[in-house]
């Protein structure tokens, strides 16, 4: 609250001195500016974007030293806004800027930037961005943790309203003795069915179904280890699981600092109404390593990656490709499987599948080798077209690590994690995929401050985008989250 | 006269009290304060402030947090400990005199176990000032004479006081309602503790529910520190309970007595009385929560920090018992002094976790172990360790430091500028950063740096993965990368003769040459004789000799050890006066374990 109240009062004084300037021209006459052309540098890079009509206010900073600044946002329909600033913040109002996106969905919007230098305003390259008619989901979940290595202090799994800049967690490690959680995930971007792990302390997988939390071991005496990477079947009855031994090393080069790997890997099925885990030889095979499921929308097919086995020694050739399986819910029953990608003939390996629910492109994660590509820089977004088997690397790679992405519950928009400011903290940047399947240039996960990622010392893990405020917070949660976990039973299918 | 002449000696007495207080933060604990100061860091951020917030007792941690920063002068954190202790005595002065008993002994006491929990290094600043600011609630509450302004006031700013100092605001409502329940004679006094006991069920409950994200424990009692203090848990209590328990105590006692107030006047006897029990609770202090080791320790890595290798030397020869980081820091100052290989078993050695510290997953060994690696210029461990140590601990000046130096050193820039950037909003690093800004702005400036030259030098070129084992942390792969790195060589070097590996010892001595080394070092000499003694065979590297002090010393040693042959403990004895300080010693009788 106290927060908030300090923002708005910011953001107020920052408009006032805005209009001053634009109207009356004090501090030098504005109307007299130079034009100089020139793109003036801003953070986060919010120029040449396509923006959802309902996304929070894009404050930036202004990379340039000045006297003063003033900036003019501005489109085809309704009150421009005037922002003032003497630090190169620019703060946006919001309820001026929420105005402006509505009454221009599909339209562009002007940002002119202005700079008083040596008592003389400069008016630098116009930012134009354009305002896609589809809304995002508007809500962002995603845990905060420090990039580290072993050791974790306090951690959390929180949800940010996308329209303004509310945080709230969901669960946080405080008020379960400090414990580690991870991999949450949602069932086609329903609020209401979700899960989440609880390690060490108090162990177990959260499972909210319509509403309704259990908490559940899915280690059994007959698989690897308790579930690690979900991905919910859309009936939201099953969820497919990988069982993991992972192992974890450390670079002495600078440029890679991380690796873990996967010594042993195999797929499981939980069927939540049972509390029932099975798997099957086509998803669990002894030879190679099977991890990273994901189904398609209809429910119809699992797609995984799958790599052939290697000694640990040799984890550079381990290359994941993108396999698929069908499922038939009725029978609990596998089909054959197929290869959907041989990224390894190619000598990549492919991680982190993921289709959008209308069901026409994959997106991947490919690298030279091995699956956990948030610790290596080459790691890059590609796209799949399931109906013309066209692969394509969109224009919203970096030289740093792109890695776990979802898409929105409209198949428009997707969320990724990069790198790429710093190579080491992990920053959600969204983009728009428009209907002729062109992928635009990504912008960063909007904050009150604009400066907040320059201080901001955790990551942003694992971000899912859903389609209401998940109704949980930690006081509901602590309670279950501490309590005893039911065991689940397995069931081997041949 | 009489008044005047007693006011003088009272006078005197706090003013030599309050002296003995600042000598014992000054002298006594001055590293601990400074190391405090190590822990933490206060920044002039609107967001690190707000963040403050997201817990009850905001005010006292912030005040806490931004007074520690000043602990980085010994002469300041005395003072300020001190100021602090003087205001603690004050606020108890006029609380007692309220309550109708004086005596100066009784007031110094709360301040002498406040000094005696400021000796555990979990004890931060933040919970004196709470513990402060619960008295001041309470001098406040107690100087109000009219009944409806009093409870007001117990109310409103009782609940102030629960966003203010969190649990500490305990205390001040206990304290209210004491004074309500045995110094007041209001009839409506049981409706007003009634109404003080729902705030301190109410508040915290309220806030747990709607407003903070805590567990339901730390919504009564974040931040007090009951329990977390180790070996002045006692002093604590006694701390915390005094003023609850003596009010208590005061008003039974003057029910018993007809006396109106209890009074100490100044005389021999009671002057002695006092200076005894005064004595003896200095004493306590001193014995049970004084920690000289610690405090030997801390002043070993103050130095290690300023680089200070030869005083590090000095005082890890006066360490009183054995310590692993202060052997571990013992070994870099040796190094560090190029002493290492010639004077290593002239202190005491444990086998190489002496050396480098095990990795755990805990708050001390990421803090303090990544040194060696920074020293090796093995530069990924000491980011990774550093970075270890900053998630477990949070941020401080040191660890940001050297997680901007080593990103530096890989030519991370923009990584290095987010850990400058936040140790820009500092009051004591700023410059320290802006240095670091301008290099990186103008990185024609790195070339003036040694420091960050040398770190640069020694990147690894080929990779490897790294290895932490108590026999190796990859000193072969750092010479593969740089043969010339000394460290890297004399550290491998000691880890065979710690481990009694002569083996390995044997046949890494080659590099004495490619090292340019004009001689053999001392223990590597003894430790080849030995080798060459076993194996019958020659490893000395072409172009370098054995020295006949060595080989007459040797001869010595082995002619002693012969005479004791079935006796070990007898040759021990009769041979630790002379050879005490040989790798040959070493070798024979000691468990390295």
């Amino acid at each position: 609250m106290i927060k908030e109240l300090l923002h708005i009062k910011v953001g107020f004084q920052s408009v006032l001195l805005g209009l001053l300037i634009f109207t009356t021209g004090c501090s030098g006459d504005i109307k007299n500016y130079k034009e100089v052309s020139q793109n003036l540098p801003i953070f986060p890079d919010y120029a040449g974007i396509t923006l959802p009509p309902n996304i929070a206010p894009l404050n930036f900073t202004i990379h340039a030293k000045a006297e003063k600044y003033s900036v003019k946002i501005s489109a085809e329909i309704g009150k421009p806004i005037l922002i003032s600033s003497a630090d190169g913040n620019i703060i946006i109002p919001i309820n001026q800027w929420k105005t402006l996106l509505g009454q221009n969905r599909g339209k562009s919007i002007q940002v002119d930037l202005f700079l008083k230098k040596e008592g003389q305003w400069l008016k630098y390259n116009t930012i134009t961005n354009h305002i896609a008619l589809d809304s995002i989901d508007p809500y962002l979940v995603y845990r905060l943790i420090e990039p580290g290595y072993e050791t974790w202090n306090k951690m959390g799994i929180y949800q940010r309203c996308l329209e303004n800049y509310n945080e709230s967690p969901v669960m946080i490690n405080e008020m379960s003795d400090g414990n580690c959680m991870n991999c949450h995930s949602f069932s086609q971007n329903n609020h209401n069915t979700m899960l989440f792990h609880v390690r060490a302390k108090h162990g177990g997988t959260i499972i909210m179904r319509n509403g309704k939390i259990t908490k559940v071991d899915t280690k059994t005496d007959s698989t690897l280890s308790a579930g690690v990477y979900p991905a919910w079947h859309p009936g939201g009855r099953y969820v497919a699981f990988s069982v993991n031994r992972i192992v974890q090393s450390f670079h002495a080069i600078p440029d890679r600092k991380i690796e873990v790997v996967d010594t042993l890997s195999d797929l499981i099925l939980y069927d939540a109404e049972t509390n029932k885990v099975f798997n099957h030889k086509s998803i669990s095979s002894a030879n190679s390593y099977e991890t990273f499921p994901t189904w398609s929308p209809d429910g119809k097919f699992l797609y995984f990656c799958s790599a052939k086995f290697q000694l640990y020694k040799d984890y550079q050739q381990i290359k994941y490709d993108l396999l698929r399986v069908s499922f038939d819910t009725a029978t609990e029953s596998f089909g054959t499987v197929d290869t959907v990608i041989n990224a390894s003939s190619d000598n990549y390996s492919i991680s982190f599948p993921r289709i959008s629910p209308n069901g026409e492109y994959l997106m991947y994660t490919r690298s030279r080798y091995g699956n956990f590509t948030i610790w290596h820089d080459d790691s890059d977004l590609f796209l799949l077209n399931l109906k013309s088997g066209e692969i394509s690397k969109p224009d919203i790679n970096s030289d740093k690590s792109e890695s776990y992405h979802n898409w929105s519950s409209s198949s428009r928009w997707l969320v990724f994690s990069s790198r790429r400011i710093d190579g080491h903290y992990t920053r959600p940047y969204f983009t728009y995929i428009d209907s002729l399947g062109k992928v635009h240039k990504p912008f960063l996960l909007p904050q009150k401050n604009p400066e907040f990622y320059v201080h901001f010392l955790k990551s942003y893990n694992i971000p899912e985008m859903v389609t209401s405020k998940i109704p949980l917070d930690p006081r509901k949660l602590e309670k279950i989250v501490k309590s005893e976990a039911q065991k689940a039973s397995f069931e081997k299918k041949l | 006269m009489k008044e005047i002449r007693s006011s003088n000696l009272t006078t005197g007495v706090v003013s030599i009290f309050f002296l003995l207080i600042f000598g014992y933060f000054r002298f006594f604990i001055p590293y601990h304060l400074i190391n405090l100061e190590q822990n933490q860091l206060f920044l002039f951020s609107k967001d690190y402030i707000l963040a403050f917030f997201d817990k009850p007792g905001a005010f006292a941690n912030i005040a806490g947090t931004f007074i520690t920063q000043f602990f980085i002068d010994p002469w300041l954190a005395a003072s300020i400990l001190t100021l602090l202790a003087l205001g603690s005595f004050f606020l108890i002065r006029y609380i007692l005199k309220v309550h109708r008993f004086k005596g100066i002994l009784f007031q110094f006491l709360p301040i002498i176990f406040m000094v005696a929990v400021q000796s555990s290094f979990n004890y931060t600043i933040n919970f004196q000032i709470g513990w402060i600011l619960s008295l001041a609630f309470f001098a406040g509450y107690i100087s109000i004479r009219q009944i409806t302004l009093r409870v007001t006031y117990g109310i409103a700013v009782g609940i102030l006081s629960y966003y203010a100092i969190g649990g500490y605001f305990i205390i001040a409502i206990l304290l209210a309602s004491i004074h309500e329940l045995f110094y007041r004679e209001e009839q409506k006094k049981l409706y007003f503790i009634l109404a003080y006991l729902m705030l301190v069920i109410l508040i915290p409950l309220l806030s747990w529910k709607f407003i903070y994200y805590i567990n339901i424990k730390d919504a009564w009692l974040f931040p007090v520190s009951i329990g977390t203090l180790s070996h002045v848990n006692f002093f604590l209590y006694l701390h915390l309970l005094f003023l609850p328990l003596t009010l208590i105590v005061v008003y039974f006692f003057l029910r018993r007595t007809s006396v109106k107030a209890i009074e100490f006047n100044w005389n021999l006897k009671y002057g002695l009385i006092s200076l005894v029990i005064l004595a003896l609770l200095g004493i306590s202090v001193i014995k049970f929560a004084y920690d000289p080791k610690n405090e030997a320790f801390l002043e070993i890595d103050y130095h290690i920090q300023k680089s200070q290798w030869e005083k590090v030397l000095q005082l890890s020869e006066k360490y009183p018992g054995t310590n692993q980081v202060v052997m571990y820091y013992t070994n870099l100052a040796l190094y560090k002094t190029g002493r290492f290989a010639n004077e290593l078993f002239n202190y005491k050695q444990s086998g190489t976790s002496g050396l480098w510290l095990e990795w755990k997953r805990n708050e001390t060994a990421p803090f303090y172990g990544g040194e060696v690696f920074y020293q090796l210029s093995y530069t990924s461990e000491a980011f990774r360790w550093a970075f270890e140590a900053m998630e477990a601990k949070g941020p401080s000046p040191r660890l940001l430091k050297r997680l901007a130096l080593t990103s530096i050193a890989h030519y991370k820039y923009n990584l290095a500028n987010k850990y400058l950037t936040i140790l820009d909003q500092s009051l004591y690093y700023n410059n320290w950063a802006k240095h670091y800004k301008n290099c990186i702005d103008d990185t024609t400036l790195i070339q003036q740096d040694n420091e960050l030259l040398e770190k640069r030098y020694y990147v690894a070129k080929n990779d490897f993965i790294s290895d932490i084992s108590p026999n190796d942390i990859g000193f072969i792969k750092l010479l593969e990368n740089h043969p010339d790195n000394r460290m890297a060589f004399e550290y491998l070097m000691a880890s065979y003769l710690l481990n009694k590996n002569l083996k390995g010892f044997a046949a890494n001595i080659y590099r004495l040459k490619e090292l340019g080394y004009s001689q053999i070092p001392k223990h590597f000499e003894e430790a080849l004789l030995l080798y060459m003694g076993i194996t019958r065979q020659n490893y000395v590297p072409e172009g370098y000799a054995i020295s006949s002090d060595t080989q007459l010393r040797f001869r010595d040693y082995a002619e002693t050890f012969a005479q004791y042959r079935n006796s070990p403990e007898l040759a021990a004895k009769w041979l630790f006066p002379q050879f005490g300080r040989t790798f040959w010693f070493y070798m024979q009788f000691s468990n390295s374990n």
